[in-house]
């Protein structure tokens, strides 16, 4: 047996037994969860190719699994990566008790999550590619719920990710050939022009980002949280193992001051879109672009650390954005929307959810004491005065941000007619952990040094 | 065989009508008809660079795709939605000039082959490049999930006419055959698998 086989059918056992329980969804999101954990630990804890004694018999997990002359393969270059994917999942889908994304969210989201593992995993990596927009595939059937008209968003992502994928397996194709060397300058410029294009999408930059606003219009918010984390990681991993595997690449410098302008950028552009919007799901879908922008800055620092901030930000992305999301789909249960009309007054009527929303949109903006300061400190305190203008667009991009947090609190806590109403017990659970999540990491950063390790695999960047 | 390779004009001209007619055409059984006939040239295209055997994965899986968006049509009644408050203006006369106007683009950058892929049959990349670039037509002026989904099909039925020049394994076929698969099944999920998305009801907030 190899370790990606069992992988493979942990996410279908678990991904079957949700489905199974799709009528009962607090046992669907426990069984997801669980079951995302278990495959999370055992990536991580795995001894490959060593024998060992289990339920009295030698075992021997392999690292290998051959399918139609490619291979799925776990090593110690991307375990900690696929680990940190599916205890990601588990926290997600641990918090989709409260939050009842949908039906098939955990079905869907499993398959998802195993498609990004597997791009992860496959040799030769280029066809990672194929995977991720099967991922983008389970995305759309988690955004597209029941009862909603529009799938404008949906249709969008589909048809990015296609390009995405198009792009990425050209340019994949391209970078094989010139090899280590690098071809001729013209040659190289192809191949990172498609690289450019096929990540842009991916990291959802302007323009093609058109997809994230129009489904926080539509979709669940914490669907979209889940399918935002999911892809932007893979995204993100895809990346970076593109860096790691090319020397002429990470050599080339206007590539890494291309990255670095576009996310100052999308910080900036993120930052104020957010303040502008009149909805608080368009508001964090702004403020994630925002975040992401943040990401960029950090590999485009070309440093290990700004490497392994990025991964540290994802994290720090996740929990903001499922705390955020979680309290914003109680407070829309209790509403018709959530335009400023719609939530004016509802932080009274259920406070643990609009401290939830408020603290995780704090955490997206990169506040002090949410889990989103430290890794922006220490990227900041990287960057120095070497980088004025990424870092100044840091501080605009969070301090918007965080003031659209405010003006939304004011909004949320606004005097209106009616008390508090009763929130159950579990809720109350799940939204004060939220919260509590956002300022344990934002008050204890070394909790990130275990993050960062999901990054240890690209020897080539962390030397 | 030869004759395919000989032949590769009648398909890549083939493959430049059907693709402008997906992008014309409203009837949602002519457009699925199409849509196959496409795959068919398309798979033609692509035996010149593969065995014909393994170009028939591809005729196979688009077929397949055609049946499950037609399944999907069928449950709907066939009629195509009415037109969104605001939409792009996709009347008849605009569609016709923008494939007019996106053909000759796609002829003058394809006719002389790819450059990028000296292994590429000329006249073979200008069946992809006519299949790439109305399929991106489509998928920019179309709101109608449908056609979207018709016009990422068809580009990628452009995109694999290329790539087989280039990566020929079956792993890559296969994979490739499943996403067609994916996209016709996503597709029809988002065409009846929400409630009140009824014939003439698909609202397109």
């Amino acid at each position: 047996m190899s370790a990606p086989a069992v992988i493979a059918l942990g996410t279908l056992a678990s991904a079957v037994l949700s489905g199974l329980l799709r009528g009962r969804l607090r046992a669907a999101a426990a069984a997801a969860a669980l079951g995302s954990a278990s495959i999370g630990v055992f990536a991580l804890a795995v001894r490959l190719e060593q024998p060992f004694l289990g339920l009295g018999l030698s075992l021997k997990i392999g690292s290998t699994w051959s399918l139609l002359g490619r291979s799925l393969i776990l090593d110690e270059g991307n375990r900690a990566a696929v680990g940190f994917l599916y205890l990601a999942a588990a926290f997600l889908f641990g918090g989709s008790w409260v939050a009842r994304p949908g039906r098939y969210f955990h079905l869907a989201g499993l398959a998802a999550v195993g498609a990004v593992a597997a791009s992860l995993m496959v040799r030769p990596f280029l066809f990672a590619a194929i995977f991720l927009e099967l991922a983008a595939m389970g995305a759309v059937l988690i955004l597209a719920r029941p009862g909603r008209s529009s799938r404008r968003g949906a249709l969008r992502l589909l048809a990015l990710y296609t390009m995405a994928m198009l792009t990425a397996l050209l340019a994949g194709w391209r970078v094989e050939i010139l090899g280590a060397a690098g071809g001729t300058v013209e040659e190289a410029l192809q191949a990172t022009v498609l690289l450019g294009v096929g990540f842009s999408i991916l990291m959802v930059v302007p323009p093609f980002h058109h997809w994230l606003p129009a489904e926080a219009d539509a979709a669940h918010p914490y669907a979209l949280a889940f399918v935002a984390i999911l892809l932007q990681s893979a995204g993100l991993f895809f990346l970076l193992r593109f860096l790691d595997g090319y020397q002429w690449l990470r050599d080339n410098f206007a590539l890494y001051e291309g990255v670095r302008s576009i996310g100052a950028f999308m910080v900036v552009a993120g930052g104020f879109m957010a303040a502008a919007q009149a909805t608080f799901s368009r508001t964090v879908a702004y403020a994630l672009i925002a975040d992401l922008g943040v990401a960029l800055i950090s590999i485009g620092g070309r440093t290990p650390q700004g490497y392994q901030l990025a991964v540290g930000l994802l994290t720090a992305h996740a929990i903001g954005l499922a705390v955020c999301t979680l309290g914003l789909t109680v407070l829309r249960s209790r509403t018709d929307g959530d335009h400023v009309a719609a939530l004016r007054g509802t932080g009274r009527k259920a406070p643990l959810a609009a401290a939830a929303a408020f603290a995780g949109l704090l955490s997206l903006a990169g506040f002090p004491l949410t889990a989103g300061f430290p890794v922006r400190w220490s990227l900041l305190q990287s960057l120095e005065s070497a980088d004025l203008a990424s870092s100044l667009a840091i501080l605009v991009g969070a301090s918007v941000v965080a003031a659209s947090a405010l003006r939304w609190l004011g909004i949320l806590i606004a005097e209106e007619a009616g008390g508090e109403t009763v929130q159950p017990i579990d809720e109350r659970i799940f939204l004060a952990g939220g919260v509590f999540f956002c300022v344990l990491f934002g008050t204890f950063p070394q909790l990130f040094a275990g993050v960062f390790e999901a990054a240890r695999g690209f020897t080539n960047l962390l030397p | 065989m030869p004759w395919i390779r000989d032949l590769a004009l009648i398909p890549s001209v083939a493959a430049a009508l059907t693709a402008g007619l997906l992008v014309v055409l409203d009837d949602r059984r002519l457009t699925l008809a199409t849509l196959a006939a496409q795959y068919l040239f398309a798979a033609w295209l692509a035996a010149a660079s593969l065995p014909p055997g393994v170009a028939a994965v591809k005729l196979v899986s688009g077929l397949l795709a055609c049946i499950v968006l037609s399944i999907s049509a069928a449950a709907l009644g066939w009629r195509a939605p009415g037109e969104r408050a605001g939409a792009l203006p996709t009347g008849h006369a605009f569609r016709w000039i923008a494939v007019f106007l996106v053909a000759i683009v796609a002829f003058a950058v394809g006719r002389d082959g790819w450059s990028a892929i000296p292994t590429l049959e000329p006249v073979v990349a200008l069946g992809a490049m006519f299949l790439l670039a109305l399929g991106m037509l489509q998928i920019g002026i179309s709101e109608d999930t449908l056609r979207v989904g018709a016009g990422i099909l068809t580009l990628l039925s452009g995109f694999e006419v290329a790539y087989a020049a280039v990566e020929p394994s079956l792993a890559v076929v296969a994979l490739l055959a499943s996403v067609h698969l994916g996209v016709a099944l996503v597709v029809s999920y988002l065409l009846v698998g929400i409630p009140g998305a009824s014939a003439g009801q698909e609202g397109e907030g």
